[in-house]
């Protein structure tokens, strides 16, 4: 508004010899200036997500996946499954099944005791929880704003990842992870 | 299509085919039952419920613009009125050809829900064609008319089915979820009790303390008087006080354990008529599948050209629908079975002073927890015989071992995986592979199925199967420090074993139970768990608990059991589809989450050498056994067909020894042992035949199983493949690599 008025020069109140008609010019110059539409603003595209730590790197993922996030009690480890099920958690009576993404993703990984952290998705109808260290917070991730992953990440995690963000936060795909063949975990005995 | 008229024809979608599906069993059943009795007393009845539901459904079809069903449901109709007029006789052809109408239609439905059009994929055209020529080929005689004229239904309408307002259609899913909370309900109960039982110690401990206090008071009050202090009384005073508040917190724990008790008992009072509501709701009589299953054992056995008749007794049985739709498939297997192997042709029966007509007999009936199925035939039994040389063949038991079989156990070996009656392997059947997927099935819902049979009289096949899958008793055991559940289903017995009474066996160690060897291995290396603490010295004795499951059983090394107890079995969801040995998960009353074991699963890993060999009491650990390759000698005079084979076998990992024909391949016998032969038929100095016969002449290489690969397959080659014993054939045009490992697969 009051970039408006500055380009709508404006006579100083109580000048008494101004005609009406350019009384009538001003107040419509000023008309059509404050019903003008302001010109919009550049939006990029921005992603509302969960930014949580793994060991001693930064990640996020979609909160449109995240259905619950929550203190770890109790996890039972479940034999014979391959090494990225951390174990499996009772939630509000539902038996989850949870994930060690390091394991999964095949990085570094970080002792779990010291993952304390839930964060439980809903993603192709499939649901789990990601044992994490901490969860930061919820926000916005601009998408225009995300690079190429880092050549020193293995090559799983590249393929997982939809980018990373100037402040060196990685972005993971959940649903391409979640899709993965290697996440349904389906074995016989012969 | 606006979104509100799109919603309407997906909800009129829905409801024509849940109509559909009605009206066909309805269909079905009425044709069914007329083919029995065509000219008999219900005839006019039959016909008339015919006609209508097939004239609803056209109806029902045109509504939702289905022209290919309202087509097809117009020609029944037609041929149904034709009928009913006198103008058309009632048939085997025409019967056949009214199967095949209302099968059209269902599958018609199936390919529209794919996108298909039905009229170009189902000949239609052809169908059709061929059931008008029916009506105009068969004028029926001139004085039945009239009297079949009587019977004419009186308009064409179909009588309006009266809103019933007795019962309500709920989708399964819904129940589903009713369930599901009636199973938290379950879990919220076990809990209230554990809080019972703390209020118990809690009112324990305070009575105890109570009673000291009172001692104490007792003693120190006695003392102060003696002593006259008189600065004592604001002690004085404080154990009164004390005593008083003692006593107060004591009668209120009293009665808040009584008030929680009651409590739970209304709790858990409520919770079971719950569930018992929830689980009867989802019951349905074992008579909604008796229409698919009269329907299958009519086509068989006109196929077979055989004579049979189901009867069913307590059809009106209910059991859970899940466990009905579970059971399917492994009833009609037996049923089919009972049709190929059972029921004898109708003059083999006539000579055996038999009816005609085999009857087979299905019946059901509920005792107390369990539902009791029995599917009897007064066919011509199991021939105990064949089936221990069948096993003996398969190389699950010696000779002496099948010898020293009663009757009874001889017959449930049908149940064991690769035992087949039928003379000879080929292409399609005789693989013996049927019944031990039945029983895997029905074990998998926790029930059992045994056979009884006599030679010549009959066979009964008997089903006991849980009422309710929802909850189910097990075991709690601790292996690895961790704690495991059970199904008490599987739970042979619980032991104790010291090391004296372990004997090593080849592969392992076993100890003797109920005068039978049963193998022994630790739960927690079958679980490939290591144990954090230490290990008990081998001169402990240990506690194991034998299991069984698929007729093998075996036992357990555990820490120790912690109790029996019911559970709400859990599934651990999407994720963990299949692990291995772990069955799913359920919630114990402290919250915590432990795993059900799957019993079948940790006696094959147990099996296959997931399960490290108990250490004997004396020292060292047992070596592990040498890798022993199977041997196969392959005789052929061609050398590229040699070649080809052998290339093929070493590459599936089989030891291959040669021969150029059946002299060379006796000699090769003598030198080494061999566990299977395979051998072309058209050899100089001795063929394939002889060689066959020779093999299976002689003692020593009896057992041997000989598969004939030959480029000759006329029926007479084959039954002498028969005559001179040969295990299977396979015909060399249709050869390929599976074929020949998956058959030699069946033998060694």
């Amino acid at each position: 508004m009051s970039r408006r008025k500055q380009a709508t020069p404006l006579p100083i109140a109580g000048d008494s010899d101004l005609d009406p008609a350019d009384v009538a010019l001003i107040l419509q110059q000023r008309t059509r200036a404050l019903a003008a539409i302001p010109p919009q603003e550049e939006k990029s595209e921005a992603v509302e997500a969960v930014i949580f730590a793994l060991g001693e790197s930064r990640y996020a993922i979609d909160v449109q996946h995240v259905t619950g996030i929550f203190a770890l009690e109790g996890l039972t480890p479940t034999p014979c499954s391959p090494d990225f099920v951390a174990g499996v958690i009772n939630l509000r009576g539902r038996i989850l099944s949870v994930i060690d993404l390091q394991r999964f993703l095949g990085l570094e990984a970080t002792p779990r005791s010291s993952r304390a952290q839930v964060i439980a998705v809903s993603a192709v109808g499939l649901e789990a929880g990601i044992l994490v260290s901490k969860v930061y917070a919820v926000r916005p991730i601009p998408l225009n704003d995300l690079k190429p992953t880092l050549p020193t990440s293995t090559r799983l995690a590249v393929e997982f990842t939809r980018g990373v963000t100037p402040d060196l936060i990685v972005f993971l795909d959940l649903e391409k992870l979640m899709s993965d063949e290697r996440m349904i975990v389906h074995e016989e005995v012969r | 299509m606006p979104p509100a008229d799109e919603e309407m024809l997906r909800q009129l979608m829905a409801s024509f085919r849940e109509e559909l599906a009605e009206r066909l069993a309805a269909v079905n059943a009425s044709l069914l039952a007329l083919e029995q009795e065509p000219e008999g007393p219900q005839r006019g009845e039959l016909l008339e419920s015919l006609f209508r539901h097939v004239h609803s459904l056209k109806g029902a079809a045109r509504a939702v613009n289905l022209y290919a069903i309202e087509r097809l449901a117009h020609a029944l109709e037609d041929a149904l009125g034709a009928v009913q007029k006198g103008r058309l006789a009632l048939s085997a052809e025409l019967f056949d050809l009214l199967y095949k109408g209302s099968d059209m239609i269902g599958a018609a439905m199936v390919l529209i829900d794919a996108g298909q059009d039905p009229q170009v994929s189902l000949g239609m055209d052809g169908y059709l064609e061929r059931l008008s020529a029916a009506q105009r080929v068969r004028p029926a005689a001139e004085g039945a008319t009239e009297a079949l004229l009587a019977q004419m239904p009186p308009s064409a309408e179909p009588a309006l089915q009266p809103w019933s307002a007795e019962s309500i259609r709920v989708p399964t899913a819904r129940l589903d979820d009713l369930m599901a909370q009636t199973g938290e309900l379950l879990i919220a109960r076990l809990s209230a009790e554990q809080r019972v039982a703390e209020a118990r110690r809690i009112r324990a401990m305070l009575n105890r303390w109570r009673r000291d206090w009172q001692r104490v008071r007792g003693m120190t009050m006695q003392r102060l008087e003696q002593t006259g202090n008189g600065q004592s009384d604001p002690v004085l005073a404080f154990m009164e006080q004390n005593q008083a508040n003692l006593d107060a917190v004591t009668q209120w724990i009293n009665d808040y354990v009584h008030h929680l008790s009651d409590d739970l008992a209304r709790l858990s009072l409520a919770t079971s008529e719950l569930q018992e509501g929830v689980k009867r709701a989802r019951m349905l009589p074992l008579a909604s599948l008796l229409g698919t299953f009269r329907r299958m054992v009519r086509d068989l056995a006109r196929e077979k050209g055989i004579e049979v008749t189901l009867e069913t007794q307590g059809a009106d049985t209910e059991m859970d629908k899940h466990v009905l739709e579970m059971v399917k498939d492994p009833l009609m297997h037996v049923l089919r079975n009972c049709i190929d192997h059972g029921i004898e042709p109708p003059q083999q029966r006539e000579q055996a002073g038999k009816p005609r007509q085999g009857t087979i007999g299905l019946r059901a009936e509920r005792q107390g927890n369990v539902i009791v199925l029995e599917i009897a035939d007064d066919g011509a039994g199991i021939d105990c015989n064949a089936v221990r040389q069948a096993a003996v063949k398969r190389g699950i038991l010696s000779a002496e071992q099948a010898a020293e079989l009663s009757d009874e156990q001889a017959a449930g070996l049908i149940f064991v995986s690769g035992v087949s009656t039928a003379p000879l392997v080929t292409q399609v059947s005789g693989r013996g592979v049927g019944l031990d997927v039945v029983r895997q099935n029905i074990e998998a819902l926790q029930g059992h199925i045994e056979v009884r049979s006599t030679r010549g009289q009959g066979t009964t096949f008997i089903l006991t199967l849980p009422l309710t899958l929802v909850s189910t008793r097990c075991l709690l055991l601790r292996a690895a420090e961790q704690l495991f559940a059970v199904p008490l289903s599987t739970v042979e017995r619980l032991i104790e074993i010291s090391p004296a009474e372990l004997t090593p066996v080849e592969g392992g160690m076993a100890v003797s139970y109920a005068g039978r060897p049963i193998s022994v291995v630790r739960l927690a290396d079958v679980l490939q768990l290591s144990s954090r603490g230490p290990v008990a010295a081998p001169a402990d004795s240990m506690c194991a608990v034998i299991l069984h499951a698929g007729g093998q059983e075996m036992a357990f090394v555990v820490d120790q059991f912690t109790g029996e107890q019911e559970v709400v079995v859990k599934s651990l969801g999407r994720q963990l589809a299949r692990v291995p040995n772990i069955g799913g998960a359920t919630v114990l009353g402290t919250g915590q989450v432990i795993h059900i074991l799957n019993v079948a699963d940790l006696i094959k890993s147990a099996r296959s050498g997931g399960g490290r060999a108990l250490p004997p009491a004396s020292e060292g650990p047992t070596p592990p056994p040498a890798e022993t390759r199977k041997a196969i000698l392959v005789v052929d005079d061609s050398i590229t067909t040699r070649t080809l084979e052998k290339n093929i076998l070493s590459a599936a990992g089989y030891a291959v020894h040669l021969a150029v024909d059946g002299e060379e391949a006796l000699t090769a016998l003598q030198e080494s042992p061999i566990d299977l032969i395979v051998a072309d038929i058209d050899m100089p100095r001795l063929d394939g035949f002889e060689l066959t016969r020779r093999v299976k002449e002689d003692e020593r290489y009896r057992n041997i199983p000989v598969i004939l690969v030959t480029s000759m397959s006329s029926p007479e080659d084959r039954a002498k493949g028969i005559a001179v014993g040969a295990d299977a054939y396979i015909v060399k045009s249709s050869f390929d690599q599976d074929e020949l490992l998956d058959t030699i697969q069946q033998f060694i």
